[in-house]
């Protein structure tokens, strides 16, 4: 690595789109020619100049390189977070990246695949749907569960529409509570609650599961009930990353460093972690 | 890359010797002191975080004028034609406690030279001034305390804050020392913040019984009747048998030190009586016992020394306003408001700021940092922070100390003399002292006390003393309006009306017990909490856990209110980082104290019910 | 150390062979005496500033190499068009005189960590490349402080990784020449050396044995507590127990010659022009892993303890970074508040008796 691998790329932000209350999608182009290529899991450092830089999964599919796209909560405590949703369409800020180790899909080939996301997880898995509908012949099925806490909180809501009425993917969604109006009469419950009716050939499938940590115990239960194997179960965790390339030490979870190691991991690799 | 600069580390009473660098760029860099007598190498967060301090994005780099940047000239120009415009003695000055003696002598000369006001105070002493107005009323003089270090000397301690190494890591850290070399040790506190599980004897009392157990402990000292149980709401009976305990300990010890922490003591009488019993062990075996108090703030006694306090009125003049009624949601007095270096909402609260600020026809704030109050002034300048200026604190321990300047101001900020000198010019002062050396001559020549130091000898970081026969003149009578309640009546109320306690020196406001610590913690980390029995919180529409305003007459401060059954009324605050305690006391919450909280702008408070 | 060559250099001439180093372009860093009387390494331009008879510094050289504090860039927003980023210039070559062996030590691991550990960091390497290490082996344990002979591969002298090395044996240097930077120092002092003996390495070699014998320092029996750390046998109340004595100040990591974790912050004073800087961070202060959404996964001090002594004595690091993560330079002991520097962890450690806890 050079001394400028610290120094992000400028991007110009293309397209705001808003997701709920919360969350707002950025598509972020790159000004130089130079393609951006990556692969889906991997994340980005995104640097808004004077509130510093922190780490978003890319959302976008990696069959497009001048651009990519990315959903940012709006935290009381994240500044980068704050400082990127006061941004206008046109206005540049910077990305450092690809990095991490991305979900080794081509691994999964003639497998059923299995996609958990939970609330501000889906974006997370999306550059990896898009990626499997793209290569749809090597997968044998696949099918997403997706639950956010209510009808508002969910988020990529045209594309969960376009997927639910896909041939090539089950997808099934529900949320913790309905909304007061009324309008949701969709699946209400957890995320588990989706487990139950599903038809899986354990051996047979992969599991990408990405949510929020709280989820984690319970899908994994669901999963191994549905005789998925540890080694077949793969996460993508938060940690507070600084630099992104395995120095500045905030995101070690035993000895792996999650920016380097991870951010995707088996749960048998989790298992084996030393701390927490 | 500059040399190294000696500092005094300006975050509390410690004062813990650091040195800072200017490598290049904005980059300072700190260095802990081993040959430093006090802090001997180590250092507490918040000193970690020190070059932090003097470069960061919060700084306020240029005049404001309601808000917006303005040029220096036009900023002096709307200064000096609001103060033209008001009548002597209406103006007030309120500092900071960090303020050097320099930066003190030099708001005091602008206020009572130039402004004609002797409404001028420092917020040192809410912090500082319970305690020390105790010590001074049971001492009968001004109070010195022995240097931190002096602590390995003593084979008992007498701790009366359980959380001493939260409050004053570094005292926290000696009283350790003192027991890795053989010192006994005990906490008295209510209820076992980190230190009473390392201690010998550990007396857990009541809440808010400080006073009573410490008068029941000078009482079984001397032999007199003791106070009963119920009046006093001691705690469990078995306490007499621990405070007997503590009495045969402290009977055959050779040296004796009550450790205390200003910052936690909001009423004068702990310190008061921990003053009476270190007096009555000094009758029996003179020199042999010492009370040593920690201030919250680096420079409380210089400021005061400096003339940053109001005095006695004579036939002349009006007495000066204290702090607190400077404040007063009712003050009719004050229609201009100089404040240097503090951050006003963390006393009043965002909605108490704004009133302050309708209320005065010009308020003027200096500050190094961009805070709710720079923004809400009609005039801001931006001042020259630590590291950038050099300048002396006065230690309680009576001692001098230099900090050093490691780097140029930053932007347009400016040496807080230097700014008051280019006012007092328009306003038609023309030898306003500017200069370090001009401000020695005059000190050594006004302050009493100060007339031997040499500034040479300062600033080779030579030790200084002050001259004692001076030190322990006083300006004022002493005993004047101090009607200490009889002790059987002390449990420490809240609500207490009590507007102060012998104004010329310290000031103490009895309004809420905890009021001064309170507000200091929630500066520093951003949210204390408040018990309530549940009745009140019913009545007050307030639901546990959720955040409210405390208002009381000087101000208000966000806080967390949880319930606790049993208390008989009122509010007991804790500072956020007692969560411990909090935590202890109900079962819940996350604990937390993030390095960046100490240069981070304060949180507005935000009124909030239901 | 077949590639080691070893002279010695009479003691009165050590003065004029420092004075030397100013003729190179190079910017020499040496101990010195500041104010208060502690000793420092800080840039010198002559030899009377230098201070060899010293302790070690509070303060390691390592930090002329890992500065606390260091832009990374600095940038112009402008009104059209991407913001304009300016690297820092390129660091200067510097010579470290009278560098310990223990901070020596703590350069290896840091070379492991930052450079052989794929993907090296850019910033650390431009300046490694820059330095040339002239260490000053210690003749006897130089403070009551100092264990770096409990530790693996430590000891008096560096058997390693300095460019220079000299030892004072028997009243005069044993001086060791270890590379071509090392070379290129030696050059200069080419008339001052001759060969060095058979007897003076023995010599030196006796005087380590003799002062290890003799030890008197704190009681840090590593390789016990490794081992119970790597296999997770410690009794959490242990990790209570040192979590009560920890004031999370961050003091020992910030001394500590061997921890790498940074911040990354952005200082601006206006919204169109700031730096963008890195500087060290503590994993003991409670914010360390503080996520975007609040959440903070070490959130107790005995949760951090425990990941500090994992992270620095475990053999699941060592396979990562070839080295253990504790050089035993005692600085956490001088700047511990609670008094819990490593020799006291190890030793709390190596005396709980709990057996792998689930």
């Amino acid at each position: 690595m050079q001394r400028e691998d610290y120094i992000p790329r400028p991007v110009v932000i293309d397209n705001i789109r808003p997701e709920t209350l919360t969350e707002k999608s950025f598509t972020l182009r790159f000004t130089d020619d130079e393609p951006f290529t990556f692969r889906p899991g991997q994340f980005v450092e995104v640097s808004v100049l004077g509130a510093g830089e922190a780490p978003f999964c890319i959302a976008s599919s990696p069959a497009q390189t001048d651009a990519i796209e990315i959903t940012v909560r709006k935290y009381a405590e994240g500044m980068v977070g704050s400082a990127l949703h006061e941004r206008q369409v046109g206005d540049y800020v910077g990305v450092r990246g690809p990095l991490g180790n991305p979900f080794p899909l081509e691994e999964f080939e003639g497998r059923d695949i299995l996609i958990v996301a939970g609330g501000i997880g889906l974006p997370a898995v999306r550059a990896c749907i898009l990626y499997i509908l793209d290569h749809r012949d090597n997968y044998r099925n696949v099918t997403l569960l997706y639950g956010a806490r209510t009808p508002a909180d969910r988020v990529y809501e045209d594309d969960l529409g376009i997927w639910e009425g896909s041939p090539d993917i089950v997808c099934q969604q529900t949320v913790d509570i309905a909304d007061e109006a009324g309008t949701w009469d969709g699946h209400v419950g957890l995320i588990t609650t989706l487990f139950e009716p599903l038809q899986i050939d354990g051996p047979q499938t992969t599991a990408i599961i990405v949510g929020p940590a709280v989820m984690y115990p319970f899908v994994v239960a669901e999963c191994q009930n549905k005789g998925i194997t540890d080694e077949n179960m793969y996460f993508s965790l938060e940690r507070h990353m600084k630099c992104g390339v395995g120095k500045c030490g905030h995101c070690t979870i035993g000895n792996k460093y999650v920016c380097l190691d991870g951010p995707v991991f088996t749960y048998a690799q989790m298992r084996q972690m030393h701390d927490e | 890359m500059s040399k190294l600069v000696p500092e005094v580390c300006p975050f509390c009473g410690a004062g813990c010797g650091i040195y800072l660098q200017h490598q290049s760029q904005d980059m300072i860099t700190l260095l802990p002191s081993r040959a430093d007598p006090i802090s001997e190498g180590r250092l507490c967060i918040r000193g970690w975080h020190l070059a932090a301090l003097v470069r960061n994005s919060q700084r306020l780099c240029s005049p404001l004028i309601n808000g917006t940047a303005v040029p220096w000239a036009e900023a002096v120009a709307a200064a000096t034609d609001s103060l033209r415009e008001l009548p002597a003695n209406r103006v007030a000055i309120l500092a900071a406690g960090h303020l050097t003696n320099e930066e003190a002598f030099a708001a005091s000369y602008l206020g009572r030279q130039v402004l004609g006001t002797g409404h001028l105070d420092n917020f040192g002493r809410m912090v500082d001034g319970p305690t020390i107005c105790g010590l001074q009323y049971s001492l009968q003089q001004p109070y010195t305390r022995p240097p931190l270090n002096d602590l390995i000397n003593c084979d008992l301690i007498v701790c009366l804050n359980s959380n001493l190494r939260e409050l004053n890591p570094q005292a926290g850290a000696w009283v350790k020392k003192a027991q890795k070399a053989g010192s006994k040790l005990i906490v008295i506190d209510e209820a076992d913040d980190g230190l009473g599980a390392d201690a010998d004897v550990y007396i857990q009392h009541a809440v808010r019984a400080r006073a009573s157990v410490l008068e029941q402990l000078s009482r079984i000292l001397a032999g007199e009747p003791e106070l009963s149980l119920e009046l006093a709401h001691l705690g469990p009976a078995s306490i007499t048998e621990a405070l007997y305990q503590a009495a045969d300990m402290i009977n055959s010890a050779a040296r004796v030190a009550i450790v205390l922490s200003a910052r936690a003591c909001s009423i004068p009488q702990p310190a008061m009586i921990a003053g009476k019993i270190a007096q009555q062990i000094n009758t029996t075996a003179p020199g042999s016992a010492q009370v040593i108090a920690i201030g919250g703030t680096p420079n409380c006694i210089g400021l005061i020394h400096m003339g940053l306090a109001p005095r006695d009125g004579n036939d002349q003049s009006p007495p000066g306003l204290a702090v607190g009624e400077i404040l007063a949601h009712d003050q009719q007095d004050i229609d201009g408001l100089i404040v240097i270096g503090e951050e006003l909402s963390a006393w009043l609260g965002e909605a108490g700021l704004k009133a302050l600020a309708r209320r005065l026809q010009c308020l003027i704030v200096l500050d190094s940092l961009h805070t709710p109050t720079t923004e809400i002034a009609d005039i801001a300048f931006p001042m020259a922070g630590f590291g950038e200026k050099e300048g002396s604190f006065t230690s309680l321990d009576g001692t001098l100390r230099w900090s050093g300047q490691v780097v140029e101001p930053v932007a347009e900020c400016r040496y807080l003399p230097q700014i008051f000198a280019e006012i007092a010019g328009e306003l038609g002062h023309q030898d306003f002292p500017v200069e370090i050396d001009t401000i020695w001559e005059q000190i050594n020549q006004q302050i009493p006390g100060y007339g031997d130091i040499e500034l040479a000898d300062l600033r080779a970081n030579r030790p200084v003393r002050l001259d004692e026969t001076t030190l322990t003149q006083r300006t004022g009578p002493m005993d004047q309006d101090i009607e200490l309640p009889s002790i059987e009546t002390t449990a420490e109320r809240p609500y207490t009306l009590r507007s102060r306690y012998d104004a010329n020196w310290w000031i103490y406001d009895g309004r809420v017990p905890a009021i001064p610590a309170l507000y200091r913690e929630v500066r520093d980390l951003e949210a204390g909490y408040a018990l309530m029995n549940p009745e009140d919180m019913e009545k007050e529409r307030v639901r546990p856990g959720r955040s409210a305003v405390l208002q009381t007459a000087t101000g208000g401060a966000r806080l967390l209110i949880y319930p606790l059954a049993g208390i008989p009324e009122g509010i007991i605050i804790l500072p956020a980082h007692q969560l411990k305690f909090l935590q202890r006391l109900l079962g819940f919450g996350e604990y937390d104290k993030e390095c960046s909280a100490i240069y981070r702008a304060p949180v507005a408070a935000a009124v909030k019910r239901g | 150390m077949a590639d080691i060559r070893q002279y010695i250099l009479p003691k009165e001439k050590l003065q004029q062979a420092i004075q030397r180093l100013f003729q190179l372009p190079d910017e020499v860093v040496a101990p010195t005496t500041a104010p208060r009387g502690d000793i420092y390494f800080q840039p010198v331009n002559s030899g009377a500033e230098v201070e060899l008879d010293f302790g070690n510094s509070l303060v390691s050289p390592v930090q002329c190499i890992v500065p606390s504090e260091e832009v990374i860039f600095e940038y112009h927003q402008r009104e059209q068009g991407p913001p304009e980023i300016v690297a820092p210039p390129p660091p200067a070559p510097q010579i470290i005189l009278g560098i310990r062996p223990c901070d020596v030590a703590a350069i290896q691991n840091l070379d492991n960590f930052f450079i052989e550990r794929e993907p090296a960091d850019g910033l650390y390497e431009a300046r490694r490349q820059q330095t040339t290490l002239i260490a000053l082996a210690c003749p006897e344990p130089v403070a009551d402080t100092c264990f770096c002979t409990c530790c693996e591969g430590g000891g008096l002298y560096a058997r390693e990784g300095f460019d220079v090395q000299l030892s004072l044996v028997e009243g005069q240097y044993l001086v060791e020449v270890a590379t071509e930077k090392g070379q290129r120092i030696c050059q200069l002092w080419d008339d001052l050396l001759s060969p060095a003996t058979q007897e003076i390495v023995e010599a030196r070699d006796a005087q380590e044995k003799k002062a290890i014998y003799a030890r008197t320092g704190p009681d840090a029996n590593l390789a016990a507590a490794i081992r119970r750390i790597t296999a997770d046998a410690v009794n959490p109340e242990i990790w209570e127990a040192v979590g009560h004595d920890c004031y999370s100040c961050g003091g020992c990591s910030y001394l500590c010659p061997v921890c790498t974790c940074y911040d990354v912050v952005d200082i601006n004073y206006d919204e169109d022009h700031g730096v963008r800087v890195r500087r060290t961070d503590s994993c003991r202060l409670g914010g360390f892993t503080r996520e975007a959404s609040g959440h903070i996964p070490r959130n107790t001090a005995a949760s951090r303890a425990r990941w500090y002594a994992y992270h620095k004595l475990s053999h699941d690091y060592y396979k990562q970074q070839a080295r253990y993560g504790c050089v035993g330079c005692g600085r956490c002991i001088i700047t511990c508040l609670g008094d819990i520097g490593m020799p006291t962890v190890c030793k709390l450690v190596r005396q709980s008796e709990a057996e792998k806890v689930s």
